[in-house]
C-alpha cells in the first residue's frame, strides 16, 4: 500500500477519564485553543510533508469535536496546500457524544471530514460514570444520527471491555447496542491499566477490581461474535469493519507507512526515523512560538529493527503480512531473516503461511503478546 | 567511636542483618577499659556472635579464639533453647563463663527466676544484672571480665602462631585475614606463611577493630586483629589455618576447626545459563566469608549447569541466596532444600545422596538412612501437650523432660532433620503462642522408610522438583505439591498437566489451563514505541523464567514444597 498519513492531536477535554493517560489538556478557554491551532499550523509548516500522496488525515484526541469546524478546515486546507492529498483520502475526526451538534457536524463535513469516530465506550450509565465519561448513551445515539444527517457515511464506534465492575452481560448489551446503530466500523478494545491514571490508583488501593483473565477472555469472545454476526469483520486485534471500510489510517500504522504527527505528544515516522513531540501544552506552545520543532525525542531505526517492526506490527492484522512486501522493502526474504522463529511457531500451530502471506493462526491471534516478542531483534538472533 | 557513628545494632554491618534484626556474621571489636583507681587500662577483645542454630559454626569458631564467654539471657524470656546450645559449645571449649541477665529495665523482668533457671541448667557463678539499653551494669560486666576471665597466655617473643577465625575480601587491600595471635608477634612488613595453605606473603597492614579497621604497628600474643598482605586469591586463606613467620616458623600449627557439617542441600542454578561463571565466582567469594558454605558443580536435566550447595540450615540457605542476588545481581533458581540420605545398595555398598534425583532405583536399595537431631524445646508447662502432638506428628521420639522452674520445662526429642527443616519452628510457635524456644544438634543417621516423590510436567519428570519423603506422608505431600504448583505456574500457551508420582505410579494430578487471551490493545496516535516497550517487557518477564521442556517455570515453583501448609 502506498501513501502516507497525517495525524493531528487535539488535546482539549472537559474532564479526564479515569483510565486516560494521553497527552490531554483540560480547558474550555477558546483563546488557549486558538493559540494551539495556530501552533499546529506552524508545526506543519516546519515539517517535511514527504512526497505524498496523503491517503489519511486523522484528528485524534483529546476531544477533537471540541474544535470549531473552522479550525479543522484551516488545518485540512494547510495540508492540501503543501502535499498531494488523494481524492479518496480518509479524513477522520474523533468525537465525544454530547459535544457535537447538527451545525458542527455539518461544518466538519464541509471542512472535508468524511469519517467520524465516536467514543461511546459503554452503553451502561453505571460504567460510563465509573469511567468518568461526561456523557450518557442516549447522546451517543444522537451523535450517530447527527453524523448520518450531516451526510457522513463512514462512522466508527469505540467501546471498551475489561473495565472494573463490568459484567459479561454489560459487554454483550453494549456491543449489541452499538451494532444496532449500524456503524461501518467498530473498535472493541481491552482496557489497559496505565501508570499515573486515577483508575490504576483505585485498583492498587483495592477500591476497583480488574476482571480476571477468564472473564476478560469471555468478554472479548462474545464481543467479537456479536460484531461478526452483524457483518462487521475483524481485520485487526481491536478493529472490525464492513467490507471495504477498514480504517485506512489504522492500516498505515500496521503496514509501516510514513506519517506526520502534529500536536502535543504526537509521533511521526518517515520510514526510517521515528520522533515524538513534547507532551505538555505549555512546552508545545513555547517551542512553536519560538519557531522550533516541538520534538522531545526520536530514534533512527536500524534495518533489522525495521524488519522486526514490519513483522510484529503487520501480524496484528488478521491477514498478516505479504511475503512479497517484505522482500520488496528489505531486499531479502522473510525466511532468510525469521526462518527459525517461523518454523518453531508454525510447528506449534501459532502462525501459518498461505498464498504468499504470513499470519497468526486463530489461536496465535488470541495470545499474540506471547508470540510477537519472538520477532524482536535480539531474540530472533538468539533463535536463528 | 563518636556519637554520630553509634547506631543501634552497630556491629551488624550487613544490610541483611539490619533488615532482619539478626546477627549472621560474628563481629570482632577491641576496647580498652581503665578501672577506677588503676593506672594501666585493660585491653579487651570481644566477639559478638549470632544466636541462630544455623550459625552455630560461626559461634564455635569465635569461641576457639577466646578465653571466656558472656552468656547473655533475657530477664523476661529466661533461659532459651539457644542459650543451652551456646552454653554447651562454650563448655566444650573450656571457657570461663559469665552469666549476664539483660533487659532488667523491662517491667516483665524477673531476674531472680532467671538466675534460678541458670543454676538449674548448670551455670555457676553470680549473674551480672544489666540493661544494655539504659547502660546499667556495664562497668560490672567489664569488672567481671577482668576478675573472672584469665588473661591470655603466650609470649610475644616466641615464633608466631595466629589462628585465622574469619576473613573477607576488600577490593583495595585484597583478602583481610582476621586472626587471634596465640604466640609471637605479627608485625607490619613481616613475611608470613599459612601453615596448611602453604602460601607466603608480605604483610602490608596490621590492625584492630574499633570496630572500624584501625591500623597498628603489630599484634602481639593474646591480641585479636586483622592483616592484609595483597592476597588476591580467596582460597589462600582458610579459616582455621595457622599463620606463622616465614623466617622463623613455629614447629606446630594451632588446633584448627572441625570442618562445618552441612545439613541441608539445595541446587543453585543461574536463571540465565550464561551466568554460570559469575555464579561460581560469587559462591567462591561468599565462601571466603562463610566457611560453612560448601558447593560442587552439578548438572540437572531441567536446569542445566549449576551447583549443589550444602548449608547449615534453611536460614543459612536463605542468607546465601539473598546475598548472591543482591551483592552479585544474579537471578537464581534454588531447588527445594533436602537432607543428605545414606543409601545401602545391593552388595552392601553405602553411598551418601544429597540430591533426590540421584537416588538409586528403589529395587536396588537395601536400606535408607536419614539424619536425626536432638531437639531441645523450652516451653511453659501448659504447652507440653501441644509440643508432644507436634513432635509425634513429625515422627519424633520422646527422650526427656526437665522442669527448669515450676512453670517452664525443657523437653528433648529425637526428630528427623527433614521434618523440622521447613515449618517446624513456625508450627511450634503458633501452637505455643510464641512461647517456645527451639534448638537442635545433629544426633545420628537412622534407618527410615523413605521414597522419592517425582513431579512430572507435561508427562516428563522434572529432576529438579523431586523430593525424598517418608512413605506414609508421600501421598499427602504429593497432592499438596501439585496443588501448589498449579497455583505457582502461570498459564502457558498449552495446557500443562502437573503430576506427582512414586516409582512411576501417579498419585496426584492437576492441570494448569492454557492461557486464553493475551493481546495488545489499540495504538494511539501512532505511538509504536510504547507497544514495542510492552513486547520487550513481556520478553524480559519470560527471561526471568526457566524453560523446562516446553514449560516456563517461575523461580518460586522450585521452592513450592516450602510453601505448603502443615502436612
Amino acid at each position: 500500500m502506498n501513501g502516507a498519513g497525517v495525524y493531528v492531536h487535539l488535546p482539549f477535554c472537559v474532564t479526564r477519564c479515569a483510565y486516560c493517560d494521553f497527552a490531554i489538556h483540560l480547558t474550555t478557554d477558546a483563546a488557549v485553543q486558538a493559540r494551539y491551532y495556530d501552533a499546529v499550523l506552524r508545526e506543519w509548516a516546519l515539517r517535511d510533508p514527504g512526497p505524498g500522496p496523503i491517503v489519511s488525515i486523522y484528528f485524534g484526541g483529546g476531544t477533537p469535536s471540541l474544535a470549531p469546524p473552522a479550525a479543522i478546515a484551516r488545518i485540512i486546507a494547510a495540508v492540501t496546500e503543501r502535499v498531494a492529498v488523494a481524492v479518496d483520502a480518509e479524513v477522520t475526526l474523533e468525537a465525544n457524544p454530547g459535544t457535537v451538534s447538527d451545525a458542527t457536524l455539518d461544518g466538519y463535513r464541509r471542512a472535508g471530514v468524511n469519517r467520524l469516530s465516536i467514543g461511546v465506550q459503554a452503553a451502561e450509565s453505571r460504567i460510563l460514570q465509573a469511567m468518568n465519561r461526561p456523557h450518557d448513551f442516549s447522546q451517543a445515539v444522537a451523535a450517530v444520527a447527527g453524523a448520518r444527517a450531516a451526510g457522513i457515511d463512514n462512522v466508527n464506534l469505540d467501546a471498551m471491555y475489561g473495565y472494573p465492575g463490568q459484567t459479561l452481560t454489560d459487554v454483550e448489551r453494549t456491543v449489541q447496542a452499538l451494532v444496532e446503530l449500524e456503524p461501518e466500523h467498530l473498535s472493541l478494545y481491552q482496557l489497559q491499566l496505565e501508570k499515573g491514571t486515577v483508575l490504576r490508583r483505585e485498583v492498587s488501593r483495592g477500591r476497583a477490581v480488574m476482571p480476571d483473565e477468564d472473564l476478560t477472555a469471555d468478554m472479548a469472545e462474545r464481543a467479537a461474535q456479536i460484531a461478526e454476526a452483524a457483518g462487521l469483520h475483524r481485520y485487526e486485534v481491536s478493529n472490525f469493519a464492513r467490507p471495504g471500510r477498514a480504517s485506512r489510517h489504522n492500516r498505515l500504522y500496521w503496514n509501516q507507512a510514513p506519517y506526520v504527527g502534529l500536536g502535543m505528544g504526537a509521533h511521526s515516522f518517515d520510514g526510517r526515523r521515528r520522533a515524538w513531540n513534547v507532551r505538555s501544552l505549555s512546552g508545545y506552545l513555547a517551542r512553536l512560538e519560538a519557531g522550533q520543532l516541538p520534538e522531545l525525542g526520536g530514534e533512527d531505526l536500524s534495518r533489522d529493527e525495521l524488519m522486526s517492526e514490519f513483522v510484529w506490527l503487520g501480524l496484528r492484522q488478521v491477514d498478516g503480512i505479504a511475503a512479497a512486501d517484505f522482500r520488496r522493502r528489505f531486499g531479502v526474504t522473510l525466511e532468510s531473516r525469521f526462518g527459525a522463529v517461523m518454523e518453531s511457531l508454525s510447528r506449534a500451530g501459532l502462525i501459518a503461511a498461505e498464498c504468499g502471506r504470513l499470519f497468526l493462526s486463530a489461536r496465535g491471534f488470541e495470545v499474540m503478546n506471547q508470540i510477537l516478542p519472538e520477532f524482536l531483534p535480539d531474540s530472533a538472533e538468539a533463535l536463528s | 567511636m563518636s556519637a554520630r557513628e553509634m547506631t543501634p545494632q552497630v556491629l551488624d554491618q550487613m544490610q541483611l542483618e539490619r533488615e532482619r534484626g539478626i546477627t549472621i556474621k560474628a563481629q570482632a571489636v577491641r576496647l580498652s577499659y581503665r578501672r577506677p583507681g588503676e593506672r594501666e587500662p585493660y585491653v579487651m577483645n570481644l566477639i559478638d556472635t549470632p544466636g541462630h542454630v544455623d550459625f552455630t559454626y560461626e559461634v564455635s569458631r569465635s569461641l576457639a579464639a577466646c578465653e571466656g564467654a558472656l552468656l547473655v539471657v533475657d530477664a523476661s524470656q529466661g533461659v532459651e533453647a539457644q542459650t543451652l546450645a551456646n552454653l554447651y559449645l562454650a563448655l566444650e571449649h573450656d571457657l570461663a563463663i559469665i552469666p549476664v541477665i539483660n533487659k532488667i529495665d523491662l517491667p516483665s523482668a524477673e531476674p531472680e527466676r532467671v538466675a534460678a533457671e541458670l543454676l538449674e541448667v548448670g551455670v555457676e557463678g553470680e549473674p551480672v544484672l544489666v540493661s544494655a539499653k539504659l547502660g546499667l551494669g556495664i562497668d560490672t560486666v567489664l569488672d567481671a571480665i577482668v576478675d573472672r576471665i584469665p588473661p591470655p597466655a603466650g609470649d610475644a617473643a616466641s615464633p608466631l602462631q595466629a589462628l585465622i577465625f574469619d576473613s573477607r575480601f576488600d577490593a583495595y587491600k585484597g583478602v583481610l585475614v582476621y586472626v587471634r595471635v596465640a604466640e609471637g608477634t605479627l608485625a607490619q612488613a613481616a613475611r608470613i606463611r599459612f601453615m596448611q595453605g602453604g602460601g607466603e606473603f608480605q604483610v602490608q597492614e596490621v590492625g584492630v577493630f574499633r570496630p572500624a579497621l584501625t591500623p597498628v604497628t603489630d599484634l602481639q600474643a593474646g591480641e585479636v586483629g586483622y592483616f592484609a598482605a595483597a592476597i588476591r586469591d580467596v582460597r589462600e586463606t582458610r579459616v582455621g589455618d595457622t599463620v606463622t613467620g616465614a623466617e622463623r616458623p613455629a614447629a606446630t600449627s594451632l588446633p584448627g576447626y572441625r570442618p562445618a557439617q552441612p545439613m541441608v542441600f539445595s541446587g543453585l542454578y543461574p536463571v540465565d545459563s550464561q551466568e554460570y561463571g559469575r555464579l561460581k565466582e560469587a559462591l567462591e567469594k561468599l565462601q571466603l566469608n562463610d566457611a560453612a558454605l560448601v558447593f560442587e558443580p552439578e548438572t540437572s536435566e531441567a536446569l542445566g549447569f549449576g551447583f549443589r550447595a550444602g548449608f547449615l540450615g534453611l536460614l543459612h540457605l536463605e542468607v546465601v541466596q539473598e546475598r548472591i542476588e543482591r551483592e552479585y545481581g544474579l537471578a537464581l533458581i534454588t531447588t527445594a532444600p533436602n537432607v543428605a540420605v545414606r543409601v545401602r545398595v545391593a552388595g552392601g555398598r553405602e553411598l551418601s545422596v544429597d540430591n533426590p534425583a540421584r537416588l538409586p532405583p528403589a529395587g536396588s536399595i537395601e536400606a535408607l538412612e536419614e539424619p536425626f537431631v536432638n531437639a531441645s524445646i523450652i516451653v511453659p508447662s501448659e504447652y507440653i501437650g501441644a509440643v508432644m502432638d507436634l513432635a509425634q506428628d513429625r515422627r519424633g521420639e520422646y527422650r526427656d523432660m526437665t522442669y527448669l522452674d515450676p512453670k517452664r520445662v525443657l523437653i528433648t526429642y529425637r526428630l528427623p532433620l527433614s521434618e523440622i527443616m521447613y515449618d517446624f519452628f513456625d508450627q511450634l510457635k503458633s501452637r505455643t503462642r510464641g512461647y517456645a524456644s527451639f534448638d537442635y544438634t545433629f544426633d545420628t543417621y537412622r534407618e527410615s522408610d523413605l521414597v522419592r516423590l517425582d513431579i512430572l510436567l507435561n508427562g516428563e519428570v522434572v529432576d529438579a522438583l523431586s523430593v525424598i519423603v517418608h512413605r506414609q506422608k508421600a501421598e499427602a505431600r504429593g497432592r499438596a505439591l501439585v496443588e501448589k504448583l498449579k497455583e505457582l505456574i502461570p498459564r502457558q500457551l498449552f495446557e500443562v498437566p502437573v503430576q506427582a508420582a512414586i516409582g512411576g505410579r501417579v498419585i496426584a494430578r492437576e492441570t494448569v489451563r492454557a492461557m486464553r487471551k493475551d493481546v495488545l490493545a489499540k495504538c494511539y496516535g501512532g505511538d509504536i514505541t510504547r507497544k514495542r516497550k510492552l513486547l520487550e517487557k513481556q520478553r524480559e518477564g519470560k527471561r526471568r523464567m526457566k524453560s523446562v521442556g516446553s514449560v516456563e517455570l517461575p523461580q518460586e515453583a522450585f521452592m513450592a514444597i516450602l510453601k505448603l501448609g502443615p502436612s
